[in-house]
């Protein structure tokens, strides 16, 4: 977690229910005219601040949900990431200039301002610049449009709603049918003036722009009409933003708004019917569900009481839903392919897993790979090597698997081929010429650990089963003879990964084998392995 | 809600390691049975050799019109004496080899046993074959060995039909003997047509230079009614040997036993020079010498008698100084 400023604050809390209470007859998103979007992401806030993670996710998944429900056409929306505060700048003049001039041409204009980022000092900050909270409310105040809507997820943003002239949310008031649609100014700010803002490596976004994105696909649409207003989308990025913080150890974080906004009804923030793709929690549905995308990251939540259907809306892709059962049960979790049409979450149809199978922690399910490689076996007393189990060479393959069992353990089961030469020494007897051969299998149980982005060691246990077996030449009238035993020990490896899915690897074991034929002896003996590892996935 | 689903649980796999866990070692993978089945002689061990030219080894014999002075036929016949003796041999180590082919049934620190197992050529016999290792008072390693056999059946107990003891590490460089006992085969019902009652006892010793073996069958018929044959040989490493053997048959006249005996010396190319002799039961005696060459053409003869020519005088021709530089064959009387 992130703090994207110093210090804490409060905020009302009545405030998201005096939005939903003044909310007026929604139209459509982008049915009260133009819309123009800048969406800005910036992780780093100059000195004395640290690099926010997820800024610039924050951005492209606003920017996303705008240019696709929003109303906002994909020409008329500029995403900046780190772009710095010149081309924010220089963005924000260019979009007043064209609802200026749409303006003129007798449209009705909407603009759109986000940001996510540090803030300190009450300014914005873009690396070492600062873009003052004072004057970004003046020149969203001067623009052009009919509405501006400006959404700062930053720390103590909520200061902007302090300045001079902004009316309080109470004082909004719905006109009648026949005036003109809205006009005016909307600032919500993801924190009070004296809050952190903060973000989640859990959910890989801030938690206000993520409840805010999760209300704008859909889990905000209160009415059910399948449009999310402004003061639906606030409502609920505000509930779900007070709640997901209350017990974080940076303190609760109460998103603000001011409402200078004239005219008739409410603003649609984004509209779901045209976008036939999502999923659909059922009526009987409840609970809190996490809709996760293909890399695992979180892209809604849906909180849904039981007794009406929720449209979730979502671009083509895979997803994966997960639900939390109460206490320390687990987790249901199902995946979904969203095309052009709706796909409906069923709950009894969910697998349940336990919590360390957690998608959204990184559980992608189990990872296979195979080895293979070549090396070679040599017991380590001498005698054993000049009599009973020579040096051998082996040609071995593992199936590996990682990501199965939790606990960062990995398992895999491998089988081995080898075979030498050597000579039996019996004393008063002429050397005898051995060829030996073997066959062992096994299954290890181990633990990795990555160093850096190329290499990883693991270490481990190993339970194998070996089958021994050794001739003599035709002409020693000897019989052949075998040995079949379990052979415990311990593994260690390193891999170097080459590719994304190519790893060279270096395995090395030492192992007991028991041996009971002559007499019962524990023999230990070591085992070396180069070879290349293939994943199977990803 | 479903149950949890995989495409592969590690479950199994891990349920199949412990399974085998539990699961004792076992096997034939044993040094020590090294050392017991070396202890039994081979073929190798116990075969006589004979130099011989390939078109003898082939059987063609050379005709007595080739030879100057004539063919070297109690050579010849020595030739087939001594493959008799091997194939006797074969039979004998074939015994054995049965115990090479199967594991040891119970292993102890010093013993190995086979057995009891049925014989498959004989039905309702059972084999068991026991081998002990002692050490004795010069320090040496002794195997003794046992194949024994019994009628199944309450209270039946083992009848040793081959014994032997070995004195070495290995039967290459040790020394032993070997006993196999036809009468007890008879008892047991396992013997063939042609099996003698009897016993026949080997020596042998691979400890020096010459390596030697001795063969000594004493029968109660069979064997073309040899009483008893006695062959000695002692083999250089060079390809020189010694051999001598003796049939003791029963006179077909009267009493007692004829006696024939022919002693050799060969080169390493299988010329050589013998001694051939009888004693008959009425007391008459006599011999006669031979030399010849790798071609088994004699190259001297001295018959006074004419033993050799049929009767027909003078029996002799060559020189003995034609004869190969050879050991002096052993005496004509076993000591």
């Amino acid at each position: 977690m992130t703090w994207r400023s110093a210090g804490r604050g409060a905020a009302t809390a009545f405030a998201a229910l005096a939005l939903m209470a003044l909310a007026g007859a929604p139209g459509a998103a982008g049915a009260d005219g133009r819309r123009y979007a800048l969406v800005a992401g910036e992780s780093d806030g100059g000195p004395g601040t640290q690099r926010l993670h997820h800024a610039e996710r924050d951005a492209r998944r606003i920017h996303a949900i705008l240019t696709r429900v929003g109303g906002v056409a994909p020409d008329d929306a500029t995403l900046l990431l780190s772009g710095g505060l010149r081309a924010f700048q220089r963005a924000l003049a260019e979009l007043g200039a064209r609802a200026a001039a749409a303006e003129a041409a007798g449209e009705r204009t909407v603009l759109l301002v986000y940001f996510s980022g540090h803030a300190r000092d009450g300014a914005l900050r873009f690396g070492s610049a600062g873009l003052p909270l004072a004057d970004l409310r003046a020149t969203l105040q001067a623009s052009p449009a009919d509405v501006r809507i400006a959404f700062l997820d930053s720390c103590r943003s909520g200061a902007i709603a302090r300045t001079k002239g902004v009316r309080p949310a109470p004082d909004f008031q719905v006109t009648g049918p026949g005036e003109a649609g809205p006009r005016g100014l909307v600032l919500i700010a993801s924190s009070a003036a004296d809050e952190d803002s903060q973000e989640s490596d859990a959910i890989g976004a801030s938690y206000f722009t993520h409840h805010l994105a999760s209300g704008l696909l859909g889990d905000a649409d209160a009415s059910g009409d399948r449009k999310v207003t402004l003061a639906e989308a606030y409502a609920y990025a505000y509930g779900r933003t007070v709640g997901a913080t209350a017990g974080s150890a940076a303190g609760v974080q109460h998103p603000v708004f001011l409402y200078d906004l004239g005219g008739a009804g409410d603003v649609v923030l984004t509209d779901l019917s045209p976008a036939a793709g999502g999923l659909v929690f059922p009526a009987e549905a409840s609970g809190l569900y996490v809709v996760l995308d293909g890399g695992g990251r979180a892209v809604a939540e849906v909180s849904k009481p039981t007794g009406v259907a929720r449209h979730l809306s979502l671009p083509p892709g895979r997803y994966t839903v997960k639900k939390r059962l109460p206490g320390e049960e687990g987790l249901l979790v199902s995946s979904h392919t969203v095309g052009a049409g709706t796909v409906a979450v069923d709950e009894a149809a969910m697998d349940r897993v336990a919590l360390a199978r957690d998608p959204q922690k990184g559980y992608g399910g189990a990872r296979w790979s195979l080895v293979a490689g070549f090396g070679g076996q040599r017991f380590f007393d001498a005698a054993t090597r000049d009599g009973l189990f020579p040096p051998a060479n082996l040609l071995g393959a593992e199936l590996a698997v990682r990501d199965d069992l939790g606990h960062g353990l990995a398992w895999g089961l491998d089988l081995a081929l080898g075979g030498g030469q050597g000579t039996l020494k019996l004393d008063g007897v002429d050397p005898i010429p051995v060829r030996f051969s073997e066959l062992s299998g096994g299954g290890s149980l181990w633990h990795d650990w990555r160093l850096g982005s190329s290499v990883t060691l693991s270490a481990g246990g190993r339970v194998a089963f070996m089958w021994l077996a050794r001739a003599f030449p035709a002409g020693e009238q000897l019989p052949n003879q075998y040995f079949f035993t379990m052979t415990p020990g311990l593994m260690g490896a390193a891999a170097w990964r080459l590719t994304p899915r190519l790893s060279a690897v270096a395995r090395a074991r030492v192992s007991w084998l028991f041996y009971n034929v002559d007499r019962n002896r524990s023999l230990g003996y070591a085992e070396g392995l180069l070879g290349v590892e293939y994943a199977l996935s990803d | 809600m479903r149950s949890p689903t995989r495409c592969c649980s590690p479950l199994p796999a891990l349920a199949a390691l412990l399974l085998g866990a539990a699961l004792p070692a076992c096997g034939n993978y044993s040094t020590e049975d090294i050392r017991f089945y070396e202890a039994l002689p081979t073929r190798a061990d116990l075969r006589v050799e004979v130099p011989v030219s390939a078109d003898l080894a082939a059987g063609f014999a050379p005709a007595a019109a080739a030879c100057s002075i004539g063919s070297a036929d109690p050579w010849l016949e020595a030739r087939r004496t001594s493959d008799g003796i091997n194939t006797a041999v074969d039979r004998l180590i074939g015994l054995i080899d049965a115990v090479r082919r199967v594991p040891p049934t119970t292993r102890l620190d010093d013993g190995r046993i086979w057995g009891p197992f049925d014989d498959s050529k004989h039905p309702g016999v059972e084999m068991q074959v026991d081998i002990t290792r002692l050490t004795n008072p010069d320090g040496d390693l002794v195997h003794v060995y046992h194949f024994s056999a019994r009628r199944k059946g309450v209270g039946a107990v083992f009848t040793p039909i081959l014994s032997g003891t070995f004195v070495g590490p290995s039967a290459t460089y040790g020394h032993g003997t070997l006993e196999l006992d036809f009468t007890a085969i008879h008892d047991l019902g396992m013997q063939d047509a042609d099996t003698p009652r009897g016993r026949m006892d080997v020596t042998y010793d691979r400890t020096l230079d010459p390596r030697t073996i001795t063969l000594v069958l004493a029968t109660q018929g069979g064997f073309n009614l040899v009483q008893q044959f006695t062959y000695d040989y002692r083999g250089y490493r060079d390809g020189r040997g010694l051999f001598r053997y003796q049939f003791l048959k029963p006179a077909l006249l009267g009493g007692g036993l004829d006696t024939l005996t022919m002693s050799a010396s060969f080169a390493a190319d299988g010329a050589g020079r013998g001694e051939i002799g009888f004693a008959a039961a009425s007391g008459a005696t006599g011999s006669f010498s031979q030399c010849w060459g790798a071609d088994a053409c004699l190259t001297w003869r001295y018959d006074a008698q004419g033993y050799s020519c049929g009767g027909v005088l003078p029996c002799e021709g060559g020189a003995e100084s034609a004869c190969p530089a050879v050991l002096p064959p052993l005496p004509l009387d076993p000591p």
